[in-house]
Formats: C-alpha cells, sequence, structure tokens
C-alpha cells in the first residue's frame, strides 16, 4: 500500500515537475477565470440581487465559486492534459517499461488533477480573504479538505471520460454539455431550490453539487443534511471511481 | 536458466494471431534478434516480455519469474527502447532521464551522476537542457537508449533501434550497443536490417506471421542454408529466359528475386560459365543473412 502510494506521487511528481516550469501561463488560465466571474457577476449581478438567504450575492457565490475554481482546474487536467499524456505524447507507455504500473498512473493522475483543483480553489479562497469576502476562518482545513475530495471524485471522473474519448475534438462537446450544466445548475449562482426537485436531483449524481453544499455549509452554515449526504457521496464515489478510471484506461492502453 | 524463456507463446488480437506459438530461450549476456518483415509480431513478442501485452497462451518467464504475475520487480531490471519513441516531450533531455530515475526510485545523487555518465556514453552531454524538440531523430533515439539504461538493467529490449536514422546515425547506435553488449547486459533486439542482426545478434530468430521460421547463429544459418558466398547476376530484359537456362545448367541452388539472380553456394570456378550470358553485372560475395531472409520465405516474406 505504502509503495503503491509511492509510485502514484512518482507520476504526481511527474507532473508537478512539467507545472513548475510553465505555472504562471497555467496560473492565468485555471484563476483568471473564476476571478472575473467572482467579480464580474458577483458585483455586476450583486448590484441587482442585493442579498440570498440574508447574504450578499458576493457572498453567496463564493464558496460556489471555490468549487468551480477546482471543477474546472481538475477536469481541464484530466482531460486535455491526461489525453495529451496517454495518447499523443505516449508518456504513460514510456512510464509502464518503470515499475510503475497503470494503477499507480491512474491514481497519481487523479491526485494531481486533485491538487490542481486546490491551488485554484486555493488561490480563490485567499482572494476572498483578501477583499474581506470570508470570515470562516476556524473551516478552512474543512473546506481545503472538502475541495481536495471533491478534486480527486471529479478528477477520476473526468479521467474515465477521457480514457473512452475518441480525440479532442470531443471534450468541446463534454465541456459545453456536461461542465456548463455543472456550473449551471448546481447551486453556484443562485440556491438549487429555485430548480425542479426531479432536475435537481440528476445534479446529485455527480460530485459538483455535492461539493458546493458542503462548502456553502462550511462558510455560512443552515442545514446540515446536504452537506452529510454530500460527505457520504464523496466517500462511496472516490474509491469507485479511482477503480472505473483504472479499469477504462487499462481498457484503452492494452489491446 | 536463461533470462528469458518461452514456450508455445501465443498471442490474438481479436480472431487475428499475431504471435502463433513461438519457444526461444535466451542466455545470460547474449545479444538475441528477432528479425523479420514488419508485420511478422516482433513487437508483440517485446511487448509481452516487458509485460505491456498479456499474452493469450504458452509459457513466458523473464528472469525465472512470470512476468503477468511479478511485473513490478522484474521491469525494475529491465530496460526498453520502444520502436516509438516515447520519450517526455514536456521535460528536458536530463529532465527525461532524472524523471526516468525517480520511477525507479532511484536516489537524486545516484541518479544525477548516473544521468551524466550516460549522456556523456551516448554523446548527449552538449544537449543536456535542450527541450525533446530541439534535438535530432538520431538524438532522441539515443536519449530513449541513455534512459532505457539509467536503471543499470540486466536485460534490455530494443525494438528497432535504429530504424528511419541516416547510416551515421546508425553506426554511431551500433557503437554503443557493442560495448553494452561487452559489459555482458542481456540484449533482444528486433530489426529489419539484416546487417544489424548480423553485426550485433549472436543469436537470431527469424520470425513470420508469428511464426519463428528459424534460429541460431547468423553465420551458421547462413552458412547451413545458403553455403559460403553467392554470385548475384543482374540480368537485362533480353533473353532473359536464355540467360536463366545457362544458370541452371549449373547445378547449384539459385533463386530469383525482381531482376537478380542469386545464385548459392556460388563458387569461382562458375564465374567462367556464366561469361557472355547478358547480365548487366555480376557480383561474387560472401554469403550475408539477407540472402537467407530472401530464401526462406521467397517474396512473400519481404513487405
Ligand atoms: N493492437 C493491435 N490490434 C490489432 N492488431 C495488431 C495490434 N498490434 C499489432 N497487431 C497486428 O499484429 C501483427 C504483428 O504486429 P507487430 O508485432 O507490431 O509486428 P512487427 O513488430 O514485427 O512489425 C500485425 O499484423 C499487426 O497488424
Ligand atoms: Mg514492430
Amino acid at each position: 500500500m505504502q509503495k503503491r502510494l509511492l509510485r502514484a506521487f512518482r507520476m504526481w511528481q511527474r507532473n508537478y515537475d512539467v507545472f513548475k516550469s510553465v505555472y504562471l501561463a497555467s496560473i492565468v488560465g485555471n484563476i483568471g477565470e473564476p476571478i472575473l466571474y467572482l467579480f464580474g457577476i458577483g458585483v455586476g449581478l450583486g448590484v441587482l440581487v442585493k442579498e440570498v438567504n440574508g447574504i450578499s450575492y458576493v457572498q453567496f457565490i463564493a464558496p460556489g465559486m471555490m468549487a468551480a475554481a477546482a471543477m474546472n482546474a481538475a477536469a481541464f487536467e484530466c482531460t486535455f492534459g491526461a489525453y495529451t499524456r496517454m495518447m499523443e505524447q505516449k508518456v504513460y507507455e514510456g512510464i509502464l517499461a518503470t515499475p510503475l504500473s497503470i494503477d499507480d498512473i491512474v491514481l497519481g493522475e487523479i491526485l494531481w488533477g486533485a491538487t490542481k483543483g486546490l491551488i485554484s480553489s486555493g488561490i480563490l479562497l485567499v482572494i476572498l480573504v483578501a477583499f474581506g469576502l470570508f470570515d470562516a476562518y476556524a473551516e478552512i482545513p474543512l473546506i481545503l479538505l472538502n475541495m481536495a475530495a471533491f478534486g480527486i471524485a471529479m478528477s477520476a471522473l473526468t479521467l474515465t471520460i477521457t480514457a473512452l474519448t475518441p480525440g479532442y475534438e470531443f471534450f468541446n462537446y463534454f465541456f459545453t454539455l456536461f461542465l456548463t450544466p455543472m456550473l449551471l445548475f448546481t447551486g453556484i449562482y443562485f440556491p438549487a431550490e429555485q430548480l425542479p426537485k426531479w432536475f435537481y436531483s440528476i445534479f446529485l449524481a455527480f460530485p459538483t453539487a455535492h461539493a458546493v453544499n458542503i462548502n456553502r455549509y462550511l462558510f455560512h452554515g443552515g442545514s446540515a443534511t446536504m452537506p452529510l449526504w454530500g460527505a457520504l457521496f464523496m466517500a462511496v464515489s472516490i474509491p469507485c471511481g479511482i477503480w472505473l478510471a483504472s479499469r477504462m484506461v487499462r481498457r484503452r492502453l492494452i489491446p | 536458466m536463461g533470462v528469458v524463456e518461452a514456450r508455445q507463446l501465443e498471442r490474438d488480437f481479436g480472431a487475428f494471431r499475431a504471435v502463433d506459438g513461438i519457444a526461444f530461450n535466451i542466455e545470460e549476456g547474449e545479444c538475441y534478434g528477432f528479425l523479420g518483415p514488419n508485420g511478422a509480431g516482433k513487437t508483440t513478442t517485446v511487448r509481452m516480455i516487458q509485460g505491456l501485452l498479456p499474452r493469450t497462451g504458452g509459457d513466458l518467464t523473464v528472469f525465472g519469474k512470470d512476468i503477468d504475475r511479478e511485473p513490478v520487480s522484474i521491469k525494475a531490471d529491465l530496460g526498453v527502447v520502444s520502436q516509438e519513441n516515447n520519450l517526455d516531450r514536456d521535460l528536458t533531455v536530463r529532465q527525461n532521464l532524472l524523471t526516468y530515475a525517480r520511477y525507479f526510485d532511484i536516489e537524486p545523487e545516484v541518479a544525477q551522476s548516473r544521468a551524466d555518465e550516460l549522456l556523456k556514453f551516448l554523446h548527449l552531454d552538449g544537449k543536456k537542457g535542450d527541450k525533446l524538440s530541439a534535438i535530432s531523430g538520431g538524438m532522441q533515439r539515443r536519449l530513449a537508449i541513455a534512459r532505457a539504461l539509467i536503471n543499470g538493467p540486466r536485460l534490455m529490449l530494443l525494438d528497432e533501434p535504429t530504424t528511419g536514422l541516416d547510416p551515421q546515425a546508425r553506426h554511431m547506435i551500433w557503437a554503443r550497443l557493442r560495448s553494452l553488449k561487452k559489459q555482458k547486459i542481456t540484449m533482444i533486439l528486433t530489426t529489419h536490417y539484416m546487417e544489424e542482426a548480423e553485426r550485433l545478434c549472436d543469436r537470431v530468430a527469424i520470425m513470420n506471421g508469428g511464426k519463428i521460421l528459424m534460429e541460431g547463429k547468423p553465420s551458421e544459418l547462413v552458412k547451413d542454408v545458403i553455403g559460403e558466398e553467392v554470385i548475384e547476376l543482374n540480368l537485362g530484359d533480353e533473353n532473359r529466359q536464355a540467360a536463366l537456362n545457362r544458370v541452371r545448367a549449373l547445378g547449384a541452388a539459385y533463386e530469383m528475386h525482381g531482376d537478380t539472380v542469386y545464385i548459392y553456394n556460388g563458387r569461382h570456378e562458375m564465374l567462367s560459365a556464366l561469361v557472355g550470358i547478358g547480365h548487366r553485372s555480376v557480383l561474387h560475395r560472401k554469403a550475408t543473412l539477407e540472402d537467407l531472409f530472401l530464401k526462406l520465405a521467397g517474396r512473400t516474406l519481404v513487405d
């Protein structure tokens, strides 16, 4: 088990080394967008909306924006990034000639995707603090834990999709038809109660809605029911997701 | 006990049998070649040995262990140069070696000195910080060899190490591989260059259609099947039949490929009998693996 984790960490390190050398461009891409949204929508729409559930609009969307930042970063890494390494550059094939196995590579990729998510959402948290939009300091460890768990679940899900992807063009559909609805209908920009129940329940089958619920609870309190279900969802979906991603990548690579 | 032992080794892709019941036994310190045209099953065989492809049937042991059961410990002592380069394009030349060393859990200080040693050995020390896109195909191939050596492997798998390289680059790689041979590293090499097999391999297996047609020392195989020497006659288009009749009258084994006749075991005296036969050129030379290759499978084997 320890050796398994060490081997997965070697894959993580490989990605980290590459990231280090181009990190400014990466950071700008991953974090620029959520910041634009936070201020564009939060401050702009905030003039119209004023308050949601007793807090300012920009404060209302802040926890969801963190989840959105984590989601985008993890999904980008485990789609375009992972596909390039797996199929285009044959990095996996090269690594498979070393003691690392497909399971090790997949776990390393998922942990790396989660790391990217944690970096993006962490930077957003720093910005929130800097602008005085955050005060639940005691919850920071749990918030980061939530983002890490969400990053892992999201990375496993997107890596599974990547293993099934015919080519890069497919990712355009994936981002438009899957990730955009995840941004719009998981309670990030408006309370999910405004959606028809049946419609929202579709989104509860994926990690994003749960990550948003947990984060909002940690930011602002409220009912613990949905966040607890969310924690259970993460606990179950993470091992299942890692298992499924390994299986699909193996199927893709080994004829 | 052999370093690699295979019996009745098979690999199917769907209904297609790419490797069809082959057997071989590779000894410590030898250089063993799989020789054959495209599609013969060489890469599939190498990928099974490195544990990348599970076999469909038969037995395969590496260092006495079943590769499908104990891949981690076996791969720790393996060095692989794949047919298609899979160097890490996001890393520089030296980083490729250091990152690879980490997969083998080699201490950073050891990895650094080993990487510099290997870069020198493969004449890449001037390119340490270069991106892969900035170095030539021959250099990338040498880097792939350096990378495969980073863990000090007991067994190296080289899948067409020089295909597509210019002659100078090829000779440079041959020289490096010969010096690895002197260090008693066991090597498995695939190639479709007869010259490469002849220069490097102690034994070769000639493959076609997923089967091993023949196995042995290159020189002995050639001697047994072809003889010591060959007369190569390039015939003109006219009077070809008449010329062939005169060749037949020699009583020696011969074969025709394109417009060239190969007379096996061609002795010097025969040359005088061929005077005025109407050939474009004649060559009396030592028999090579290429002759054997042509003869073994005739036209069908050559792609
Ligand atoms: N992944 C695969 N799926 C289907 N057929 C394959 C696959 N890999 C190889 N083959 C087939 O197996 C045969 C042997 O291929 P290969 O081992 O690559 O030959 P060689 O390396 O000698 O050129 C070829 O006919 C090839 O088309
Ligand atoms: Mg091949």
